[in-house]
């Protein structure tokens, strides 16, 4: 069970992490390891580095352990180096394997690969995404990266102001964040301010610039976000449907992601969709095109 | 000039730096480890109080041990003026707070982050204090060295409770003092080259332990 605390810089999730360790009250809690964002090796040998939490809890078999883990996380050829010679990859996993070698029930880690290039970074997460699974540890994991949270996480935290302030499923949190903050924190696109009004028994949000049907409760100050992924384009207005909105917009701006483009669109309000490049022939996409945003009314989120 | 005489002095000099620095040694690390880790009132009164004493005059030392363990004085009944343990003593008083100090900032000096990551793998007291020492052994054995110096090279405290006797309480200092003031430079010269050469191997000695590197 991983549960990933994602915030920003400075919102306190090391602080956290610390009084969860007991660092800060002075009694550490013996069943837990702790990796940090730095390797944080001592001025031993990996061996001895590793062999540290097993010594402190006077393990029968320290030896035995350190060679598990120096292969389980590929570094026995450097067993005997000096730990201050490693490089920061090599370093992070003699760290890792010091934490796991103790055979924790809680791993708390602080970013632990921040430090790291990427394909390394990817690498190890899932090395250690397979052992915590395997071993079946509680683990808390810190870091400031939404994609690497929702790489790892079963469980979402989010935190700001040394609060957690929504937790829950990743993709839950993510589709529905429950405040502005944490939606512009997470980079959700389509956030519009306005009010949510009743009319005609169908209820709508509005502001200066844009209007759509919402299936959300009656709201003086509202944020509304609709996701790029729950909007379809049609180059025809779509008439008849029930509780969908259609607006008329104008292509603004096309972004090339890879497979796929993203579209800044001018609807009243700007709308950034994606489509794919198949899609984006068949509509014949063009700079300053007239296209309709198609979204569910259900598809608005109130915050 | 390599005489029995020379040999008593070297001998008497050895015994007494090196039961000083012992005991030294082992109450500064002490105190200096038990203050870098623990937070208790008076604690900045105390830093305050070492840092002064690391730099003490050592007549000043000698005068106050004098005052203490003459035979009309507070500890006078244990006789121990004009002899070789006084001597320890006055000296142990010059190296412990050096040793202390320097051992104080060599732990203080760690990164907070290290200590975290210490008591994180589960150390705790003694554990504790062993890993961080390791890691400022570099520190620590300059610690020793400095407190070394300190005491194999002062003349003032131990020529005021030791008083010079021949045979008992000379050490190479007080003779180098006393040859000089007799007007033996030539034999002056000879004990500050052979006080000279004893510092030197025993520092090159604390020096190779420093500077050996763990692993390959």
């Amino acid at each position: 069970m991983i549960k990933a605390l994602l915030g920003p810089n400075g919102a306190g999730k090391s602080t956290y992490l610390r009084r969860l360790m007991g660092l800060d009250t002075g009694e550490v809690d013996r069943n837990a390891a702790m990796v940090f964002q730095e390797p944080l090796l001592f001025d031993l040998t990996v061996k001895e580095n590793i062999a540290l939490g097993l010594r402190f809890r006077r393990d029968r078999e320290i030896n035995r352990k350190v060679e598990l883990w120096l292969m389980k996380m590929g570094i026995e050829p450097l067993g005997s180096r000096r730990a201050l010679t490693l490089s920061g990859g090599e370093a992070q996993k003699a760290a890792l394997a010091r934490a796991l070698a103790i055979e924790p029930k809680r791993l708390l880690l602080d970013e632990p690969f921040a430090n790291l290039d990427l394909p390394s970074q990817i690498g190890l997460r899932e090395e250690l995404k397979a052992i915590i699974a395997d071993k079946d540890i509680e683990t808390i994991w810190v870091t400031h990266n939404k994609a690497e949270a929702l790489a790892v996480a079963d469980h979402l935290m989010i935190m700001m102001d040394f609060k957690v302030v929504q937790e829950g499923a990743p993709q839950a949190v993510v589709s529905n964040p429950n405040s502005v903050e944490v939606a512009a924190f997470l980079g959700v696109d389509n956030l519009f301010f306005g009010r949510v009004a009743a009319e005609n028994g169908r209820r709508l949000f509005e502001n200066q610039k844009v209007r759509f049907e919402t299936a959300a409760e009656v709201k003086d100050r509202a944020w509304a976000v609709v996701h790029p992924e729950d909007i379809i384009l049609s180059p025809e207005p779509l008439a008849g449907t029930s509780a969908r909105n259609c607006l008329r917009g104008k292509v603004a701006e096309i972004i090339p992601l890879g497979l796929t483009y993203r579209l800044r669109i001018e609807a009243g309000e700007i709308f950034m969709v994606d489509i794919t490049k198949v899609s984006a022939e068949e509509l014949r996409i063009s700079y300053g095109q007239e296209l309709f945003l198609i979204f569910k009314a259900t598809a608005v989120h109130i915050i | 000039m390599i005489d029995l005489n020379l040999l008593i002095v070297i001998r008497t000099t050895l015994q007494v730096t090196g039961s000083a620095l012992l005991i030294s040694v082992g109450l500064g690390l002490l105190a200096g480890v038990y203050i870098a880790l623990n937070d208790f009132p008076g604690r900045k009164v105390v830093v305050s109080i070492i840092n002064t004493a690391m730099g003490l005059p050592p007549v000043v030392v000698g005068l106050l041990v004098l005052l203490f363990l003459w035979r009309g004085g507070p500890l006078g009944f244990l006789r121990l003026i004009y002899t070789t343990q006084a001597m320890i003593i006055a000296q142990v008083f010059l190296a412990t707070p050096i040793i202390a100090g320097l051992t104080l900032a060599a732990i203080q000096q760690i990164p907070q982050k290290m200590k975290w990551q210490a008591r994180a793998l589960g150390a705790r007291g003694g554990q504790l204090a062993w890993l961080l020492m390791r890691e400022a052994r570099y520190s620590l054995l300059a610690a020793v060295m400095a407190g070394f110096g300190g005491i194999i090279s002062e003349v003032g405290a131990v020529m005021m409770v030791g008083g010079n006797i021949k045979g008992d309480t000379r050490v190479l200092t007080t003779a180098i003092v006393l040859e000089s003031q007799k007007g033996n430079f030539e034999a002056a010269i000879v004990l500050g080259l052979v006080l000279l050469s004893l510092s030197f191997s025993i520092n090159l000695g604390l020096t190779f332990i420093q500077q050996r590197k763990p692993g390959t």
